[in-house]
């Protein structure tokens, strides 16, 4: 059953392409005015920041809620059995605050969704502990069903990449049983990972799918990153030492030329699929990935000084950025460079990291020694 | 239907649109492909990637300098450094336009950027030059005081956000606090009276200087970062106040609650709902500790679970029907101008 009500969901997506459209000259004014009213009912979507808070008190409800209830009627039928009831009892006061409210991912019903998923782990653990099975992989598998029915039901994208990392983990349990499975774990899990990437990728371009489609690009998006790292070489070759047991210095692995290839190559395929299709998350993957990679390669032959790589990395990311945002002022092979619609989220999130910033340069001159300052306080300068 | 499953959410659209004779023919081919071929906008991934490309290189220069600089001698550093600073802000100077009260569109794309650089870069010189020669010797106040001024005075005549908030986080840093947003509450000693009043007083002065750039129309947009330090830097040391045993609690209370409606006012009007979000917690943080202050501890066991419970039960609903409430009206936010 879905919980949100799609015709909502697709209202909310036909007013938002009609207004760009009109703002483009594409629509005129009465065709704006006729979609606007044949999609008039839309979900509430309030700004973020209503959002932040409606989450932080929703959670704060559902916990104390659930305190109140405990209080009152005890641990009768046993802990489980009254938290398994609470969660029912908030599950049916959510759908009717979706409906009253039309609520779509506000926040509230987020933080709903997370406490009523909470609300069943009791039950799940004391079956976990009544069957004496000391595999975690089994608890885990218990709790998978609850996930799978909320994303059905819900869409929720945490809750989606939560049951896919939790496949994950069942999968490389399993495999780590056995020799074999553990020596076969990196293929096991790029396949994984391909798999959810292809499945999610043919979803994304349905329209029955459209009720999912924040849930699927987030799933996807988790899949890139892990078939990555399942094929980088720095990952494969600590976690074996890891797993195994066998201690630093790792040694070398199996099949290295391979995983080599795969570091070296699956950037180069994210950002030619980034272009190829153009999309930015492939963009940026491809970008991080690169990153990675180099770090990779630097851990294992440290050629260069690091401030050498610094240096280098930094003048080709700076050089090329600043040509490519000079040639982007006009559209080329379909991107360009324009600025986006500020917002007060960017604004906030500037406005913090500038006033760390020269809290930190400050108290660096207030006798501190000076000197390597800079570099530790950098981190974070990043715009996202 | 069997069609319906195939189709991406676009065609499903412009197909409901088509049949609904809301569409041309035409028309409809145009949007789609005007869709399939819109060019997709690359501005905050460039940005970031020329930010961290000039992040990691001047990195690299600083630790390069930091292993030679026996053979390099801080002299030369200085001098480059100097060098740097004045370059940057000759450029920003260059490529400037003319002082203006409202928000100024600067064609020059970096121009923005250099003037952070420039700033950033004198920053680091002013604290390299007083570790090395001592300058200002011990008088701390001027060596913080002058880059709140040349912050400030920059950030009005070029109009730029980033070096506002480095002026006001400089300027804070005189009187002795720290406004860093992430910093307000470890950073500060709030069990120093003095302090908690100088905190309150600060963050006054920011928030009025907001609003009343908001009022008289001089650089209105920047009234959200001074709201915004201030608002923080407000709250926080009010609460602190209230906190304290000296029994001034009723004071601070008043204080909060007409931060608290200003801040709603305010978020009403510039439909900013930062401050909305900030008045609720801060509001609800202050109300929920008076009550607990005033009532019989043996009620409270019991009491405080459900009111705790139904209080944040009441807050959901106000952030869910406050539009209704505030008669916010239901528009797209006004332009800052």
């Amino acid at each position: 059953m879905k919980a949100y009500n799609e015709t909502l969901l697709l209202n909310e997506y036909a007013q938002k392409m009609a207004k760009k459209w009109h703002t483009e000259r594409l629509l005129s004014a009465e065709q704006l005015a006729e979609a606007v009213q044949s999609h008039a009912q839309v979900p509430y979507n309030p700004n973020v920041f209503i959002k932040i808070g409606l989450f932080l008190f929703g959670y704060v409800c559902f916990m104390f809620g659930g305190g109140f209830v405990f209080m009152i009627v005890g641990e009768g039928g046993g802990f489980a059995f009254t938290a398994l009831l609470y969660g029912l009892g908030v599950t049916s006061l959510l759908l009717r605050l979706i409906k009253q409210k039309q609520l779509h991912f506000a926040g509230v019903d987020n933080a709903l969704i997370y406490g009523i998923i909470g609300a069943t782990m009791p039950l799940i653990f004391e079956l976990y502990d009544a069957l004496k099975i000391n595999e975690i992989w089994v608890g885990v598998l218990f709790c998978l069903p609850v996930l799978v029915v909320v994303v059905y039901s819900f869409g929720e994208p945490l809750v989606a990449l939560g049951a896919f990392l939790s496949g994950l983990f069942i999968l490389a349990s399993i495999l780590m049983k056995n020799p074999i499975g553990k020596a076969l774990l990196p293929f096991a899990l790029m396949i994984y990972a391909a798999v959810f990437f292809v499945v999610t990728r043919k979803m994304s371009q349905k329209s029955s799918t459209f009720y999912w489609k924040l849930a699927i690009y987030w799933v996807n998006t988790a899949a890139l990153v892990l078939f990555y790292a399942a094929g980088n070489y720095f990952v494969v070759r600590e976690l074996n030492a890891e797993l195994n047991g066998l201690g630093s210095p790792s040694p070398e692995v199996a099949f290295a030329g391979l995983f080599w290839v795969f570091s070296i190559l699956i950037p180069v395929l994210y950002l030619y699929g980034g272009f190829r299709w153009r999309n930015r998350t492939l963009l940026l993957l491809g970008l991080l990935s690169i990153v990675a990679t180099i770090l990779t390669v630097r851990y294992y032959h440290a050629m260069l000084a690091i401030e050498w790589v610094l240096i280098l990395v930094g003048v080709v990311a700076a050089v090329s950025a600043f040509a490519l945002i000079r040639s982007l002022k006009t559209p080329k092979f379909g991107f360009i460079y324009a600025p986006e619609k500020d917002n007060d989220e960017r604004f906030a999130i500037e406005m913090v990291v500038i006033s760390q910033m020269t809290q930190n340069s400050q108290s660096a001159e207030k006798g501190v020694e000076f000197g390597g300052g800079d570099f530790a306080g950098g981190g974070a300068e990043d715009k996202y | 239907m069997s069609t319906f499953v195939y189709m991406n959410p676009l065609s499903f659209l412009l197909d409901e649109w088509q049949q609904r004779h809301l569409l041309t023919d035409e028309q409809r081919v145009q949007l789609e492909t005007h869709e399939r071929t819109r060019p997709v906008s690359l501005y905050i991934l460039l940005r970031s990637l020329l930010y961290a490309g000039i992040l990691l290189f001047t990195s690299g220069v600083g630790v390069l300098i930091y292993n030679n600089i026996d053979t390099i001698g801080h002299t030369a550093l200085i001098a480059l450094l100097a060098v740097l600073t004045a370059g940057s802000f000759f450029y920003v100077y260059r490529t400037s336009v003319p002082f203006s009260r409202g928000l100024i569109e600067n064609e020059a794309k970096f121009s923005d950027f250099a003037l952070l650089i420039a700033c950033t870069l004198f920053l680091i010189l002013e604290g390299y030059v007083q570790w090395r020669y001592n300058v200002f010797g011990t008088r701390y106040g001027l060596a913080t005081v002058l880059p709140a001024v040349l912050f400030l005075f920059c950030a009005y005549r070029f109009d730029q956000r980033g070096v506002l908030s480095m002026g006001l986080t400089a300027f804070a840093s005189w009187v002795g606090i720290t406004v860093a947003p992430m910093e307000v509450l470890s950073n500060n000693d709030f069990n120093d009276m003095r302090l908690i009043v100088t905190g309150v007083l600060l963050g006054v002065l920011y928030i009025g200087v907001g609003v009343a750039s908001e009022r008289m129309n001089v650089k209105k947009h920047f009234s959200f970062t001074y709201l915004l330090l201030g608002g923080n830097v407000f709250f926080i040391s009010s609460l602190a106040g209230l906190f304290r045993p000296e029994g001034w609690a009723f004071g601070f209370a008043l204080l909060i609650a007409a931060g608290c409606w200003l801040f709603v006012n305010y978020a009403r009007r510039s439909q900013s709902f930062l401050f909305l979000l900030m008045a609720v917690v801060y509001g609800y943080i202050a109300f929920t500790y008076l009550l607990f202050e005033v009532m019989n501890e043996a009620l409270w066991a019991f009491f405080g679970m459900f009111y705790v419970a139904a209080s944040t039960g009441g807050v959901i609903w106000f952030f869910l029907n406050f539009k209704k409430l505030l008669k916010v009206r239901d528009e797209e936010r006004p332009p800052l101008r």
